[in-house]
This record gives C-alpha cells, structure tokens and sequence, in this order.
C-alpha cells in the first residue's frame, strides 16, 4: 500500500549510515588490533593509517545520524516511531535536544558521539608532542614519521578499544533482523511497524495524527538540555583510562601508560563530577523529593564511577612518584569503565524496576541480552587479563614508611574504593533478587525478596559520613608529608592549621550548632566529626597554597580541588541537618494527633503538609504565607500557583513564589518546586495537592473571580500587533497613577486575540501582548507590583468573532486589578458574638455554639495544659436540614495569635474562631465565598547554607582542571583559555543561572 | 604483611561485618497476609486499590490523613492509613507498592509508589491507546 505524506528517504539514509558506521566501527577495531601486534614498522602504519580512517568515517556517519534524527523530531515526521514517542507539537524548540536523549537509542547515540570525539582527539593528539617512549623511534628515517610512529605505541591499542565499545555501542541501534530476532533498536523505524493499530490500514494515516506523546515533563528544564551531554562526556570518557590500562597490558609495558593516562582520568572525573552534580541540581531545582540526592539506585550507579576515578588519579599518582601501587592503578583503571558499564545495565534493562524513579524501562530481552555481553565481555575479559598479568606487573615489596605521603595517600583511594563498593552493593538489592541460586538463598533466610529498609537515606548516610570523616582528615594532613619520607620537623607546619581548625569548630559548634538528633546521639557526633574533617581539610590545604605552593599556580590543583570538595561535604552536612520543614505542623504549632510507632514508641509526626485556603494566611515557620491564586503556564496542562510570604517580623521581606503543577496529556501529574534564594539560605515550596479545577475545560475565566474586583481594564491592540498604541499608554499611565496610592496591587494581566490566523501563533501573539502590557507596567510604574499573567490566544473571545468590530473588541489584554491591603482576613469575615448555647444564622441557615474547650485534646488537635489554646465546637443547620460539626481553634503563643480555621468544604463555609470579648462572649467569624472554596497544600523546606554545596562543587572541579592542564602540558594561553571558560561555564550554572 | 594490608584488611573486615549487622534491617516484598504475620516489620507491599471501598481523604480537615482499602492477588485485604497528602491518580492506579508498617486493623503507610497505566512511554499498548485516542476524535 502507498501511504500518504511520509518522508521515508530520510529514514532509508540515516539507517545506511547506521550500518556504514558499523561497519567501519568494526573495520577500524581490526585495523588497531593488527596495528597493536606489528612489529615492523611500515606495515604497522598502513593498518593504523586504514583504522583512522574508518575511525572518522564512523565518526561522520555518526554525527549525520544524529542531524537526521534531529531533523525528523523538529519536523514532527510522526511517521518515525522515535518523533512519535518524544517529540510534540507543543514542545519548544530549546527542549528538541532534550527529546532526542530521553529515549534509549538516542542516549546511545550520543555516547557514541562522546566517544568519536574523544577517539578523534587521540588519533590526531598524538600526533603532536603527547608522550614519547624509548624505543623502536631510530629505526625510522623522516623527522614527521618519527614522532607519528613514537606515539603510536599507545594509539593503536587504546583505539582498538574506543572502536570495539563503538561496535557494541552501535549494534543497540542497528534494528536489523536476524531472522526472526531484531538486533538493536533503530532509531528509523516507522510507527506504522511498530505499533499495532487499526488505523495504520488506512493510506491516509499520516493526517489523522495528531500530535506526538511528546517530552516528559519532569524532564523540561533547561537542566536536561545541559545536564545529559556532561553526564555522557563523563561516561564516555572513563573508556580512556581503561584503554591505556589495556594498552599497558597488551604492549608488555607495563607502567608507561600511568603518566599519559593520568590527565585524561583527571579530565574524566571533573566531567564526571560536575555531571553528577548536575544531575543533583537538577532534582532539586525541579523534582518535589525535596532535596539533590536522594540515593537513587541511578543517582548511585554514575557516583561510583566517579569514587573509583578519584581512588585511581591518586593510585596513578603514587606511581608516577614512587614506582608503587601500579597494580591498584590498573585495577582502578579498569574498573571504573566497568562500572560505568554496569551501570547502563542497571538502569537500562530495567531489572531496577520499581527501585528507581529515572531508571528507563525495559527495551526488549534482545537488547537486554546484548547489554549484558557488552558488560560482560568488556569488564571480565579485562579483569581476567589483568589477573593473568598479574605477576608480571612490576611491584615494589619493601614496606612504605608511615611517614610517606604515599602512605596516606594510599589509603584515602581505599576508603574511595571500599566506599563505591559499599554503594554498589547495596544499589544492586533488585540484581540479587534475580540471580539464579543468590535468589533462592534470599528467599530461604530473609523470608522473601530483599528490599531496603525503612529509612534507605540512612543506611547509606551513616556509613559515608565515617568516609567523609576518614577522607576529611587524609586529604587535611596527606600534603603535608613529603613522598618516600618526611623529616619529623617537617609535619610541625601542621601546627598552625590544626590550632586554628579546632578553634574554628568550637566557634561554629556554639553559634550554630547541628540539630539533626532524629537518628540519635551516635549520627550526631559522626556529623560533628565530618563536619570538623571537612573544616580540617579546607584550613589545613588553604595553609598549604599560602605556606608551601605559593605562586607556583599550577601546582595547587590538588590543594584547589580538596578545598572544594570538603566545601561541598560540609555545605551537605549544614544543609541536611539543618534543614527546617516550615510547613510542619509542630513548626506551625498544631498538634495534630498521630500514632505510636510500636518500636521507638516515639510520637510519630510525618504531618509535613499544610493546606492553605486562597486569599488566607497561614503561619509557616517565621513566614505569613497567602496562597494569592493561580495562572496557566506556556504549556497546556501547566498551572502556576501564587505564594505570597511575609516575614512575621521584618515586613520588608515579602516575596512570591511560584511553584507549579503539571498535568500531562497522559494525565500524570508533576509538581515542580520553586525556590527563593539567598545567599545563606533557600526557601524551597512545592505543591503537594491541588484541587483539579478544570478537568475538563482547559483554563475557566471565571477561576480568578474569588478575588474581590476592584477594577478591570483593558487594552486593544491593531490586528496582529502587539505594541500598545498611544492612547492606550495614557490610559495604563493614569492606571499607575492610581495604584500607586496603595502601595501593594495585585495584577492579572490576560490576553486574547481575534481568530484570524493560525491558532499558534495567536496563542504566541497574545502571549507577546501581555508581556508588552506586563513591561510597560513595569517600567513606568512600582516594580513591586505582582503581576500574573495569563494567556489564551483565541479561546475565550470576548464577543463573537463574526464582525469586525467584534474582533476589534477581542484583541484585548485584560488587566485585573485588586488591593492585597483590602484582603486580611477579619475584614472578610462576618462576625457573630456568641455564648454557649445560643444560636445566630447566616446565609444558608443557622449555627449553634455547643462548648468551648481549653487547650482541647481529641481527634483533631492535641494540646497540654501548658499551650494557650482554646477551641469553639458548633454545629451548623443548613436550610435544608444537614448537619455539620465545626471546630475552629485559637491559639495564643509567645509572639503571635494564630488562628486554625475550620471549613465546611461542602457548603463552602469557612469559620473562624475570631477571638473572645470582654465579657465572655465568643467572637465566630464566618465567610462564605460567592465561588468555592479554593486551596492547595503545600510543603515548605529551608536549606541553610545549600550553596556551600554548589560552590564546592565549582572550587574542585576548577582545581582538577588546574591539574589537568598541568599534566596535559599545555602552553599557557590554551590553559589560561581552558581555565577561564571551564570556570567561567561552571560557575554560571551553579551560582547564577535559575 | 605490610601495615597497609593490615588496613585494607580492616576496612574490607569492617565492610562485611556492616554489611552482615544491617542484613537484619532489610525490609522484604511481602503479601498482605504474610505481612499480618509481621506485626510491626517494616515491608513491602504490592498491591490493589480496592475500589469498591471509599478512599478517604479531606485536605481541607487535614491534608496529611489519607486512608484506603487494598487487596492483593492471593485474596487478602486490609485498610490503609497514610499520613502525607493523596498521591494524585491514586484511582486510576493499576498497581501500588506500599511500604510500611502492619498495625493491628491497619496498614501504616509510610510511602506509596504507583504503577499508572500510562506512565510508561515504551509500553506498547499505551502508544496503540495513544494512537486510537488521537485518531477517532476528530
């Protein structure tokens, strides 16, 4: 059949180009491997010459692919399964990139591309000046061919590995069948083949699709734009150390590659690292867990990489300085490629399962099968040719002195190692379960498949925080030792840091002591000892670049990248443990009543919730926060809501966040927080619950009636303009005018247009004209105005559309105006005095006042005698003859009186006990809103001192480039360039961006 | 036997003995019946939204009391308490994991996790449903 509309050249090419870059992938693996084993030199060159080729063939092939699929997702080519699955009308342009990494093929393909450019650097890097071995050299006759020859040593089997992990690499996105079994996913394959469907029958299919499923929505945030290609460049690039390792053992040379492989594992690790950390950023700035870590199996499977990289940079070190610990470098070497390896088996095969939230799902056994070979072949045969050459590597047996920086040194990589080994083991819960006899085994003695306990956080925490403590103090005191031996006298320059260490940990621990005390006396003091190895380790290598390095900038990498990674522990050590709930209830001073946990028989108290009723303040923590109302956001679905805080005490401090609510097209909700910044501290709000308002309606104009309206205005537009005419400009200067007077003045500013034009760009012309309104505003009036703004294209005219003075009238932004001032909640309320016993009516029927209880204790609240609280029990009559029990609450603390309203969410009341007259009369204030009651509920951190984390995570990643830089060898300028903008790019998206 | 095998020594010592001391404070996947069995034991259980009892929920009173019935496929039963706010889409689950406490009369729900039918892209007959949806509205 001819199916209508259907681009498939496209298709037909990127899948040849596919199996080209297979093929010369294999070609160029070949090629190396024969160039490795070569001893005569000519031959060696021509296979070597035939490998780059095919090496930058494949690389080509590679990167058109990537435009083709580039190409097919901005397009909307639905006819493609991958544009099917990610891409979608509605998705802005700078999430394109992100829509292609979200699936499996493409996050393969752009490991690969790392992985090309890597290799295309080694292949033409070494054609410079890198590193030249004795040797083989004068048997050559031309100057160019000697240094070509030289360096090819390691070329050849370093690129026999690139080309090999390509190949595997490239078989996942294959989609070729053999026989019935389809070897890789394309990323090509047609959604008519894919999916089993009645109306891929039709020729006309192509029309009837709509739209694509599109980006998931956690995953739109400019973080995931960013954070992939770091996170896959850190990936990628641990295959070069596990190269040289490779080419150290296959040549017989056994301890040459440590230097040349040494800045490229540095390399590695900064890349790695900020990744990581991107990833963490990520999950705070827009995940609701609440945090930037959260021991995700996923999270864990990129960090242990990452230690073993650390643990290896120092093992090479100790090497390249002392001829010891060569064999712990290759093993470093070796496995932290493997476990980058095991890692995309842990997340992609999906035997995580239920264990993780990023994990991708399962992708077919055949591919399941075809990862499991990659890791296996990979990382088994590499160890088993390490354990076969073990003997043969040369080791140093004399015994190293204890004071030797080697020592030290020595042992802080075996606290990364055991560390990542920790990790991993416990991250790979759901891979025991599945393992043949390990399985049967767990069933026997545990009584059912493992899982982790009840507090997952903890059982990694409490063993990290003892390796934070151990690394704190090794990478304090490792400098100060001088390799091989240290004179005694040497070390007393440790005085100095160690005194002013220990005075500083007494000052902070007085003035701003750790709180954390939920896990008991013994977490606590571990936290303090971190915390006191962190301060240690900054003081102790500070002191050393003043004292020891000097100007000798280059050198103080190391020094650099400790400060700032005992920055980046304590900055988490501060911001864990102390961080505030402030929408806790016992913050908020509601006792709400909750169980006995049976074992701890401690109160159990998760209330971490607070609902806050629209236009009404609620205390939380030193904050007044108002939930003002809510507006639509760029996407469908996409719903913002308005917070207002107010400090209790110092009223200049208000501000608005404004988290927001995302419902997909597939009706999966997410919540994405919003954070006010300081430099000390974050405020951090998400929205746990809201009511679903508008099922089905997409955004009712009548949503934002609740406001009591003082005026609306609006503003016309000519037709497809957005620029707001003269006299328009004098009517919204007399509207400045007359807002000014009371100071605070809310806005929602709303635009529509008329229905000439495509419903697109109407939705972006009314969007254009609200922002012109919401800037002129701004600009020629208070700049604290709060401005909402909403827009809705042509949906909602105000008039028909069937004359022209009808879409005059309809290319309009309009602005509604209220006064906050106006809004505190007695004057909302009507108020009845009242005693026990007697009765008073509103609206819709009457109430009665049964009792008063002081500092109640029952279902609902639980005081002691020692709160000021006092609770008002009325029953409430409607007209037709339902009963409803309410028990609004007062409550009397040092500073403040705070009122617990209590609502009747049926019949849309809200009561409020208002407060107690002077002669006994109980004041109750009622309000009934003309539309329903609107309200969210909320949860609230603080996290003191979070951008300690942040910082320290840019300080180190700069101190490993400086080392980098240094072992690369670079001339000054291309180090000074490299600096400045890895810096520069670093400290932007941490420090300043979002 | 260089000192620092002997330290290497003690760190792998004290890594498996932390590991084997922790080993009793893994939870299990347990069915709700084996679950009544451990009183008190933190497990994990998967299961059903029995939707032919009333989830209770009223943010307004107190958004961090939810409470629900779930039933498993070996036939058992119980009641849910969870004190945290109503995971949205909790109706149109088609598969929880809860993990908690058995109480008496009642599970304490410490986390849920839901399995929707859509929330997974790749799963075949979501994209079909995808597909029928978007091609027979006009």
């Amino acid at each position: 059949m001819q199916f209508e509309g259907e681009h498939l050249l496209y298709g037909k090419i990127g899948h040849l180009l596919v199996i080209i870059a297979t093929v010369c992938s294999l070609l160029s693996v070949i090629s190396f491997f024969a160039a490795s084993r070569k001893n005569d030199i000519t031959e060696r060159l021509s296979w070597l010459v035939f490998g780059r080729i095919n090496f930058v063939i494949h690389s080509i092939c590679l990167f058109s692919v990537f435009i083709i699929v580039f190409i097919i997702c901005k397009n909307h080519y639905f006819e493609y399964m991958y544009a099917f699955k990610h891409a979608s009308k509605e998705l802005e342009n700078k999430y394109l990139l992100a829509c292609i990494w979200e699936g499996q093929e493409g996050s393969f393909l752009l490991w690969m591309m790392w992985h090309a450019v890597l290799g295309i650097f080694i292949i033409s890097k070494t054609k410079k000046k890198l590193y030249q071995p004795a040797g083989i050299l004068k048997a050559s006759s031309s100057p160019d061919k000697n240094i070509s020859i030289s360096s090819n040593e390691w070329k050849a089997p370093v690129m026999t590995i690139i080309g090999l992990a390509q190949f595997f690499l490239c078989l996942m996105i294959l989609g070729v069948y053999v026989k019935d079994v389809r070897l890789g996913n394309s990323l090509f394959s047609l959604t008519r083949n894919e999916i089993d469907a009645p109306i891929f029958s039709q020729p006309n299919y192509l029309s009837l699709i709509k739209d694509g499923q599109g980006l998931n929505v956690l995953l739109r945030n400019y973080w995931m734009v960013i954070h992939p290609p770091i996170l896959f460049l850190g990936f990628a690039s641990t295959i070069i150390p596990f190269a040289f390792a490779y080419a150290g053992l296959q040549t017989k040379k056994y301890g040459e590659w440590a230097k040349p492989a040494l800045p490229w594992t540095l390399f590695s690790a900064a890349v790695l690292g900020v990744g990581i950390m991107m990833g963490g950023k990520w999950a705070y700035e827009s995940l609701s867990f609440g945090g930037y870590w959260a021991w995700d199996p996923v999270e864990n499977a990129s960090l242990v990489p990452w230690l073993i990289l650390i643990a290896g940079i120092h093992t090479m070190l100790i090497y390249n300085s002392t001829q010891r610990a060569l064999r712990a470098s290759y093993l470093f070497a070796i496995l932290s490629f493997s476990f980058v390896l095991y890692s995309t088996f842990l997340t992609r095969t999906g035997i995580l399962g239920d264990a993780s939230v990023h994990s991708f799902t399962e992708a077919g056994i055949a591919i399941n099968i075809m990862i499991g070979l990659m890791v296996a072949l990979f990382s088994l045969s590499m160890l088993a040719l390490f354990f076969i050459r073990y003997r043969k590597i040369p080791a140093i047996h004399s015994e190293e002195s204890i004071q030797s920086r080697e020592f030290w040194m020595f042992i802080g990589s075996v606290i990364f190692f055991l560390s990542a080994i920790f990790i991993i083991g416990i991250t790979s819960i759901p891979v025991y379960n599945k393992t043949p006899l390990l399985k049967d085994l767990i069933l026997q003695y545990h009584g059912g498949k493992m899982a982790l306990p009840e507090d997952p956080e903890f059982l990694y925490n409490k063993v990290m925080v003892i390796a934070a403590f151990i690394i704190g103090i090794l990478t304090a005191i490792s400098q100060y030792f001088k390799y091989k031996d240290t004179p005694g006298k040497h070390l007393r320059k440790l005085i100095i840091p160690t005194i002013a260490t220990i005075l500083f940990f007494i000052a902070i621990s007085i003035t701003y002591p750790f709180l954390y005390d939920k896990k008991g006396a013994g977490f606590l003091l571990a936290i303090y000892m971190a915390f006191f190895a962190s301060a240690y380790s900054i003081i102790a290598n500070g002191y050393f670049i003043l004292d020891t390095i000097k100007n000798k900038f280059k050198q103080a990498g190391g020094s650099i990248a400790h400060i700032g990674f005992a920055l980046m522990i304590a900055g988490m050590l501060i911001s864990s443990s102390n961080k505030i709930i402030i929408s806790d209830s016992k913050v908020n001073g509601i006792n709400l009543k909750m169980g006995i946990d049976p074992i701890t028989k401690k109160q159990d108290n998760p209330s971490e919730n607070l609902t806050l009723l629209r236009e009404i303040p609620a205390s939380m923590g030193e904050y007044n926060v108002t939930y003002m109302n809510d507006s639509s956001g760029n996407e469908k679905g996409r719903k913002f809501y308005k917070l207002l805080f107010e400090n209790k005490k110092n009223k200049k401090e208000t501000f608005v966040v404004m988290p927001d609510i995302y419902i997909m097209k597939d009706n999966n909700m997410s919540s994405n927080p919003d954070t006010r910044s300081y430099l000390t501290k974050d405020i951090f709000t998400y929205i746990t619950y809201a009511l679903d308002k508008n099922k089905n309606s997409g955004h009712t104009p009548t949503d934002t009636d609740t406001i009591p309206k003082k005026s609306i205005d609006s503003v016309l537009f000519e037709s497809g303009k957005s620029d707001i005419s003269e006299n328009s400009k004098i009517s919204l200067d007399n509207l400045i005018k007359s807002f000014n007077e009371n100071n605070k003045t809310s806005i929602t500013i709303e635009g529509y247009t008329d229905d000439t034009g495509e419903a697109e760009q109407n939705l972006i012309l009314s969007k254009k004209r609200v922002i012109a309104v919401s800037d002129y505003l701004k600009s020629n009036g208070d700049s604290s105005l709060l401005i909402s703004t909403d827009w809705y294209g042509e949906n909602h005219p105000k008039y028909d559309n069937n004359s022209d003075a009808n879409r005059t009238l309809n290319r309009r932004v309009e602005l509604t105006i209220s006064a906050i001032k106006n809004m505190t909640p007695s004057d909302a309320y009507d108020i009845s005095e009242m005693k026990i016993g007697e009765k008073s009516f509103y609206n819709n029927g009457y109430f009665i006042l049964n009792k008063v209880e002081i500092n109640p204790s029952n279902d609902k609240y639980k005081f002691t005698s020692d709160d000021k609280a006092l609770m008002a029990d009325l029953s409430f009559v409607t007209k037709d003859s339902l009963r409803f029990n309410a028990r609004p609450l007062i409550k009397a603390d040092a500073t403040d009186i705070i009122n617990i309203n209590d609502t009747i969410f049926s019949q849309n009341l809200i009561i409020q006990f208002a407060g107690v007259t002077e002669n006994k009369t109980v004041k109750i204030g009622i309000k009934e809103p003309s539309n329903f009651i609107d309200f969210i509920a909320v949860k609230s951190f603080i996290f003191p001192y979070i951008n300690l984390v942040w910082l320290g995570l840019t300080i180190m990643a700069i101190g490993i480039i400086i080392s980098m830089i240094r072992r690369f060898g670079f001339d000054n300028t291309t180090s000074a360039v490299i600096l400045i903008a890895a810096s520069l790019g670093i400290f932007y998206m941490f420090l300043l961006a979002g | 036997m260089k000192k620092i095998h002997i330290i290497i020594l003690i760190g792998i010592a004290g890594l498996i003995a932390g590991f084997i001391t922790m080993l009793s404070s893994f939870s299990s996947y347990d069915t709700i019946a084996s679950a009544k069995n451990k009183q008190g034991k933190f497990v994990h259980l998967i299961a059903k939204l029995d939707k032919s009892k009333p989830v209770d929920y009223d943010p307004v009173k107190n958004p961090n009391y939810l409470s629900f019935f779930i039933t498993d496929s070996l036939g058992g039963n119980s009641k849910v308490v969870y004190h945290n706010s109503k995971p949205r889409d909790l109706e149109k689950s088609e598969r929880l994991v809860l993990k908690g406490k058995m109480q008496n009369d009642h599970f304490e729900c410490k986390e849920i996790l839901l399995k929707c039918p859509s929330k997974y892209k790749d799963d075949e007959n979501n994209l079909r449903k995808s597909v029928n949806e978007q091609t027979n509205t006009p």
